[in-house]
């Protein structure tokens, strides 16, 4: 499903004193079957505009084109219908359990949207074994497990109806190395696999690096700047005013050419085609 | 939330009510509230509004907001009148709304409840207006010390009261949070069968439940981390001073409080 944003606005409660405007006419359009991420600072409007993609709040002005659902200013009565197919992992999703078992849990939602219950029974296995848990942790509580399985728990919560768009706020937060790179795994085979759009919304520049391939800048509720990870990173002026800053990778390269004063640019090399790159440029500089 | 409701809100500024020790405040709304319940008298009724009034006025809060405010009072307070005006059924008869007769002793009486009920608000609501939370809650537990002997623990309900203030904001955003979450995952508070809409209470309770709990075990271990073992042997970082003021705002108590009983025979 193409997600279209039209000079959308989103005001807090409006025509009060506490009223304040967290999105200012956002345009912006993420492709079907297509991994993006949303980057910006504390305060810059991202949880805003994700609570915009499943319908949780509806821009004060302007509007969204969501397939074919429309979300603008006035109700509209399909919200159950787009949220079935967008699905949205909040921050800290293990927040939400609250079934007596694991599966129960995982089958909340399918009940919610009125789907075949049965059927989405038969699908489980399947679900766990993408989300790496094992089968038998069905019939647990969800309150004893660890941190991590009750993530990956909520995860498949979400990822049993079966949405054709996945939102995830910083899915990793608060998890282990470990954690962290089988939750980005889990995501990436998604996308590859079953070509779900994503949208992640992250602090870590690594990830949008490695994993997106449009990245939207937001800054003060204004989209700053969108393109691809490494067109949007080759402007490390820009980002850094806007207070975020460049991936380790990237920071290294550009430690290494001010050290040596060499000019190896970064355009989605792997590890290897770099250090190859870097240890001819050096060969050469050796020669001079 | 609704914007309009002030009581309970806390409105910082640098005013003489707002500089004076909360537990003359405390005291003064108690023994105000005790005074207002005895009055008789319209000359008692004049006092008790005009050092209500003063009060108010030098609070420094634009008096429409406190009037503003009060809003979702009002409505009771309305009610309180009609009532009384229907129910009482002495003195002479006036005159009849739809048949029903009205006393003359009904409107003396509705009057008389409906400001009661105005007073005790206005007061108490000043006192929230002009005292932060912390505040209150230290002076009820320096009030309430002489308890103690008794062993009933002051401080240790002083410090419920802190602790479940401070964390009301908390719980709110989480409450929003978790109900956003669930409703993404197809719940619906607002329609739908009965059952299901219980559920949907249960689905949005225990997580909060849940996440309560452990938030109280970690501020347990945080409070033990900074060496907290209850109140002995603990000094305060907000220490209550009495002032000149206290001393002047309670002597024009007690001067309102003579002129009041003076009256009120």
């Amino acid at each position: 499903m193409e997600i279209e944003f039209k000079n959308v606005s989103y005001t807090y409660q409006p025509n009060s004193p506490f009223s304040f405007q967290a999105l200012k006419e956002v345009s912006l359009t993420i492709p079907t079957g297509s991994f993006s991420a949303i980057v910006g600072h504390t305060g810059s409007g991202k949880s805003t505009l994700l609570q915009h993609l499943n319908g949780l709040l509806r821009p004060t002005e302007g509007q969204i084109q969501i397939g074919e659902y429309t979300l603008a200013e006035k109700k509209s009565n399909q919200i159950k219908e787009l949220r079935k197919e967008v699905g949205v992992v909040f921050q800290y999703p293990e927040h939400q359990l609250f079934e007596e078992t694991v599966e129960k849990d995982i089958l909340f939602g399918p009940h919610n949207f009125g789907m075949e219950v049965e059927k989405a029974k038969e699908r489980l296995p399947a679900i766990l074994e993408e989300v790496g848990l094992s089968e038998d942790i069905l019939d647990r509580s969800p309150f004893e497990l660890s941190g991590g399985q009750m993530r990956r728990v909520a995860i498949a919560g979400v990822l049993i109806t079966d949405p054709k768009v996945l939102v995830l706020d910083e899915p990793t937060a608060g998890l282990d190395p470990k954690g962290r790179q089988q939750v980005m795994a889990l995501v990436e085979a998604l996308h590859k696999q079953k070509g779900i759009t994503v949208v992640l919304v992250t602090h870590h520049m690594e990830d949008v690096l490695r994993y997106a391939e449009n990245v939207f800048v937001l800054s003060q509720g204004m989209l700053a700047m969108e393109g691809t990870p490494t067109n949007v990173f080759s402007k490390r002026k820009e980002l850094r005013a806007l207070g975020l800053d460049l991936p380790v990778e990237m920071q290294f390269l550009e430690k290494l050419n001010e050290t040596l004063g060499l000019t190896i640019h970064y355009h989605g090399q792997t590890a290897e085609e770099l250090g190859q790159e870097i240890a001819m440029a050096l060969e050469l500089g050796g020669n001079q | 939330m609704n914007q309009s409701f002030i009581i309970g809100q806390y409105v910082p500024s640098d005013s003489l009510i707002h500089r004076l020790d909360p537990r003359t405040k405390i005291v003064i709304v108690f023994f105000y509230v005790i005074v207002t319940f005895s009055a008789e008298t319209w000359a008692s009724y004049l006092i008790l509004f005009s050092f209500a009034g003063l009060a108010a006025l030098s609070s420094k809060i634009h008096p429409l907001f406190i009037l503003k405010g009060l809003k979702p009072i009002w409505f009771i307070i309305i009610l309180t009148f009609i009532l009384h005006l229907f129910i009482q059924r002495q003195g002479n008869e006036l005159f009849s709304i739809a048949g029903y007769p009205i006393y003359d002793q009904a409107i003396i009486q509705a009057t008389i409840i409906s400001s009661r009920l105005f007073l005790l608000i206005l007061m108490t609501t000043l006192l929230t207006l002009t005292t932060t939370p912390i505040s209150i809650t230290d002076a009820v537990e320096t009030i309430l010390k002489p308890l103690k002997k008794i062993k009933v623990p002051v401080h240790e309900m002083a410090l419920m009261m802190s602790i479940s203030l401070r964390f009301i904001p908390t719980l709110l955003d989480e409450t929003d949070k978790i109900s956003k979450a669930q409703a993404s995952r197809g719940i619906d508070f607002r329609t739908g069968k009965w059952r299901d809409r219980i559920k949907a209470i249960f689905a949005l309770l225990i997580p909060l439940f849940m996440s309560s709990f452990k938030r109280a075990e970690e501020l347990a271990t945080a409070m033990e981390a900074r060496g907290y073992r209850g109140d002995i042997g603990r000094t305060k970082f907000r220490e209550l001073k009495f002032t000149n003021l206290d001393v002047q705002v309670f002597i024009l108590f007690l001067l309102m409080a003579a002129a009041f009983f003076y009256f009120n025979n």
